[in-house]
């Protein structure tokens, strides 16, 4: 990751944990950042699961659902 | 080197009891003599009163001596894991921020089921904080004191391979169950999700948590589960039904899951879980090689909901007083304070996935049961921060030794762990049988078969000798 992707990363945090009223000290950002890429990459690996699992997103129900032509 | 005399089994301990060939009062002395010579080393003890507990001894021995059929855990010393209530004992989850709490006005559901069945709870046992954790600390694991016993029921598990409880109760949301059982080398049963009561637990992940016994041998293993269950009138003939043998496992289908469960493990493991297979085939089972592609997913699903869900519990601690967290918890816990709902969403969906994808594995190979390897490894020191593979590759050592259990938590099956070797070290190495959800006894039918065939569950570590 470059220097830029981690300063978004890092800037990622900040946001969130205002959203969620999470304090968090400076120094924990970096590797917090960095552990919450991990997870939201770990999660995207699942997006098929996912779709499979259901409710499906709009795509996912259109792809999969028998059409009967345009009208 | 491993001591050789017979361990203790709930079953044969229950029967001496009842036949006046041990008093409770005994039996307690001989463990408390143990914990006494052991435990400063192991420390899988939080909570034990020596002078309480002799007396409730003493009670039981005048109940034995009552002619009447004794409830079937009568006088037998069981360790509770210290986030499940036990009424009068403070439920302390080894955190900081609960060092003052009250103590449990009553026991939790399973604990209270224990002891109307007769259990002598002997006391507390360590967990990892918040039971968010694999190493248990400062409890050690008796193979060899240098090394963690494995979490988050360490304690439970600890006591029982060093004989200074025969049994323990655990709980698994990751595999907290299963993994300090493999790293000690005694059984543990990892009930279907939902099957037994959660009430009086401190929580982990609501979705996943999982109460369940740690004892030396699966019938014992089964005989808690009753219990807990409240099904302890079936105990006496699963008792018999195992005294009888039951060793064939002609008929039975066994899935052998590869790949995701034997690419990454060290090469003790591996081969353990090689000649289980042949064992198993020995025994009269139809191993059925099969591929489940969802495991990786499976384990991911597992992993993050566990996070979220754990953030939620400690919502409050987490914003008003981060610094009574360890480390570990608190990276936790921040990390699924900030995953967004769309996460959480995604996490759901997929596990209903994971789900169907093993039902179909086992419908489509008409299995009885799969087996796995427990862990990857063998149980790291204490001091080491990942576990190494032959091939040179670095693993952290809480998601190493998650990797291989994590994946039925979010199916919520049935999982039963056994000891099925030793490494180079003599260290444990441990084998899961998962079965077919609501179906324990069926899945422990089949373990019991296989540990009975071996001397594994006999060996126990030097520090009884």
């Amino acid at each position: 990751m470059n220097q830029e992707e981690a300063a978004r990363s890092q800037e990622r945090v900040r946001h969130l944990a205002e959203m969620v009223s999470l304090p968090v000290e400076e120094d924990r950002i970096p590797a917090l950042a960095e552990a919450l890429d991990a997870a939201l990459a770990a999660i995207d690996t699942i997006g098929e699961l996912a779709d499979a699992g259901g409710p499906p997103s709009a795509e996912a129900y259109d792809a999969g659902w028998p059409k009967g032509g345009r009208r | 080197m491993t001591a050789t005399t017979r361990p203790r089994t709930i079953r044969d301990t229950a029967t001496q009891l009842r036949n006046g060939d041990l008093s409770v009062v005994e039996l307690l002395n001989e463990l408390l003599a143990r914990i006494e010579a052991t435990d400063r080393d192991v420390q899988a003890w939080l909570d034990v009163r020596p002078r309480f507990l002799l007396e409730t001894a003493a009670t039981m021995d005048r109940r034995l001596a009552v002619p009447r059929t004794p409830p079937p855990l009568l006088g037998i010393p069981l360790g509770i894991k210290d986030i499940v209530d036990v009424a009068g004992y403070q439920t302390v989850c080894n955190m900081a921020s609960r060092e003052t709490i009250d103590v449990a006005a009553r026991d939790a559901d399973v604990v209270g089921n224990w002891r109307r069945d007769g259990a002598l709870l002997v006391g507390k046992t360590v967990t990892q904080p918040a039971a968010a954790g694999v190493i248990s600390d400062p409890c050690r694991n008796p193979w060899d004191t240098d090394r963690i016993p494995g979490g988050s029921s360490g304690g439970s598990a600890a006591a029982v391979a060093n004989g200074t409880a025969l049994g323990g109760l655990g709980t698994d949301t990751g595999g907290s169950i299963r993994i300090p059982a493999a790293l000690c080398g005694v059984a543990g049963l990892k009930p279907t999700y939902g099957r037994l009561s959660g009430k009086g637990i401190f929580p982990l992940s609501a979705s996943l948590d999982t109460p369940g016994p740690i004892a030396r041998t699966v019938a014992d293993c089964v005989a808690l589960y009753l219990s807990m269950a409240k099904r302890a009138d079936e105990i006496p003939a699963v008792w018999d039904r195992y005294a009888e043998g039951g060793t064939s496992l002609t008929g039975k289908r066994i899935g052998v899951l590869r790949s995701f469960f034997t690419d990454q493990v060290q090469d003790a493991v591996r081969a353990a879980f090689d000649e289980a297979v042949v064992a198993l085939e020995r025994l009269g089972a139809e191993i059925v090689p099969c591929d489940w592609p969802e495991a990786a997913g499976a384990r991911t699903v597992a992993m993050y909901t566990s996070r979220i869900e754990s953030a939620q519990v400690h919502r409050d601690l987490i914003r008003n007083n981060p610094e009574l967290m360890n480390d570990a918890l608190r990276d936790r816990v921040e990390v699924g304070a900030l995953l967004p709902a769309d996460a959480w969403f995604r996490l759901r969906s997929a596990r209903l996935a994971v789900r169907d994808s093993i039902a179909s594995v086992y419908r489509e190979h008409r299995l009885d049961a799969i087996v796995a390897p427990t862990t990857p490894a063998t149980a790291p020191l204490a001091s080491e921060t990942h576990v190494t593979y032959e091939d040179g590759s670095r693993e952290e050592i809480g998601a190493a030794m998650t990797r291989l259990a994590g994946p039925w938590n979010a199916t919520g099956q049935p999982v039963v762990a056994v000891p099925c070797g030793f490494d180079g070290q003599g260290l444990p190495i441990g084998l899961s049988f998962i079965g077919r959800p609501d179906e324990e006894l069926a899945l422990a039918d089949i373990a019991h078969a296989y540990e009975q065939a071996h001397d594994f569950w006999m060996r126990m570590p030097p520090s009884v000798s």
